[in-house]
């Protein structure tokens, strides 16, 4: 069948030879279970019943309509993506530091790069289950001799929640400090130099010339993190499972503890969908907004 | 590139200008530094620590504790055991072989489909 496509369509039937193997791997694994998912969200399916799955119409929309968990999910991740902010500030600070003229600047570098080569899970375990131990972790007896009694990370929902995000902030701030960082290192030399030679200050260095032109490899940080932020579940599912109350939980740890707990497939897969839709709607705006932001008159 | 900043440093009041900033520029970093550092510090002592230590939020190891190799030996890497079978240690360093072999196997298939693709 290859050759005759050679023999009859020629260079073209070669090019899409090539293409050949990449359409059916994102075939089968992209669109099939894009379509599959699809179905198996208007069935009931669950894992415990005997029927399998029998489509069930619009229940499972309904059903979602009225789940307050899926809401407050949603609620929650807006606070995580909200963070994004303050990571941004802090990695932009970190990458100007090590831009700066310093000594020893690789072992800094190799240090602030550590935390994002363990996996989520460990960093879950090491500070969610280890250091922010009420009773013998690091963190609560420090906090205890600063004078805060009976420490307890996870007991309030807002305190759950800030120590959550501390956590993915510790393990991906340097992935976005090492984007900015080649963004600095990218920035035209003449252009710094001759604001300094024009008199600039520190400040006014800062926010007339590098700031802007850092603009596009900002924009690109804080986008991919928030696609990252998006698929924020490891860590929770590790440290808090949702509580207290589901204060914490995000989206796809909601999702997750759906198939675990209750293996609701159905609904689960129509959760996923949902938030897929949401997403690819959030990021469009997102890409727009911040598209006609950039190109607007300075 | 500290010379020339020296040199624009010719009064003392620019002196200690460029000293403070020297000083806040590396006390961010040492900051920093330590707290990229301490969780991996604190799971590695931590895994030398019996019990007790563990519970009494012992911190430096031979000065409020002694490293103790207890926690390596439940999965068979202690020193000692290293020479012998151990059944606890090949099920644990099948995790890190499993995870190699999906690692390189995906990163292989991606790099081909997309060169025949691209």
């Amino acid at each position: 069948m290859c050759a005759a496509q050679i023999i009859i369509n020629g260079e073209k039937g070669k090019r899409t030879l090539f293409v050949l193997p990449a359409v059916l791997f994102v075939v089968s694994l992209v669109v099939f279970p894009l379509v599959f998912g699809l179905y198996i969200s208007f069935t009931d399916w669950n894992l415990a019943s005997q029927t399998g799955a029998r489509p069930n119409g619009w229940d499972n929309l309904r059903q979602m309509w009225g789940d307050a968990f899926y809401w407050n999910a949603l609620r929650n991740m807006v606070f995580y993506v909200l963070a994004v902010s303050v990571e941004y500030v802090i990695a932009f600070g970190l990458a100007l530091l090590l831009n700066a003229q310093i000594r020893a600047r690789k072992f800094f570098r190799v240090i602030f790069l550590l935390p994002l080569m363990l996996s989520p899970v460990a960093v879950s375990w090491m500070i969610g289950k280890s250091m922010l131990e009420v009773r013998f972790g690091p963190l609560a007896r420090l906090a205890r001799s600063l004078g805060w009694d009976s420490p307890s990370f996870f007991g309030s929902p807002e305190m759950a929640r800030f120590m959550i995000m501390v956590m993915d902030a510790w393990t991906f701030i340097p992935f976005m400090m090492i984007m900015l960082l080649a963004g600095l290192q990218a920035l035209p030399r003449e252009v710094l130099e001759a604001a300094e030679v024009d008199g600039a200050s520190g400040w006014q260095r800062f926010k007339e010339v590098i700031f802007p032109l850092m603009l596009p490899v900002s924009v690109t940080a804080i986008i991919i993190r928030i696609i990252f932020k998006l698929k924020l579940a490891d860590i929770i599912i590790n440290v808090t499972s949702g509580g207290p109350g589901g204060a914490t939980d995000s989206v796809t740890s909601f999702i997750f503890r759906e198939y675990r707990d209750r293996s609701n497939v159905g609904y689960g897969t129509l959760l996923a969908m949902v938030y897929l839709i949401l997403i690819i709607l959030f990021i469009t705006a997102l890409l727009k907004i911040v598209s006609r932001w950039m190109e607007r008159p300075a | 590139m500290t010379q020339i900043f020296q040199n624009h440093a010719s009064d003392g009041q620019q002196k200690t200008k460029w000293l403070a900033s020297r000083i806040a520029i590396y006390g961010a970093l040492i900051l920093w530094a330590f707290i990229c550092f301490f969780p991996i510090y604190w799971t590695l002592t931590t895994s030398f620590k019996l019990a007790p230590d563990v519970m009494r939020g012992n911190m430096v190891p031979f000065w409020d504790f002694t490293p103790k190799w207890k926690g390596w030996q439940s999965l068979g890497l202690s020193p000692d055991q290293l020479g012998e079978v151990s059944t606890v240690r090949e099920e644990f360093l099948k995790r890190f072989w499993n995870s190699a072999i999906v690692a390189v196997s995906a990163s292989t298939l991606a790099v081909i489909l997309g060169y025949f693709a691209a």
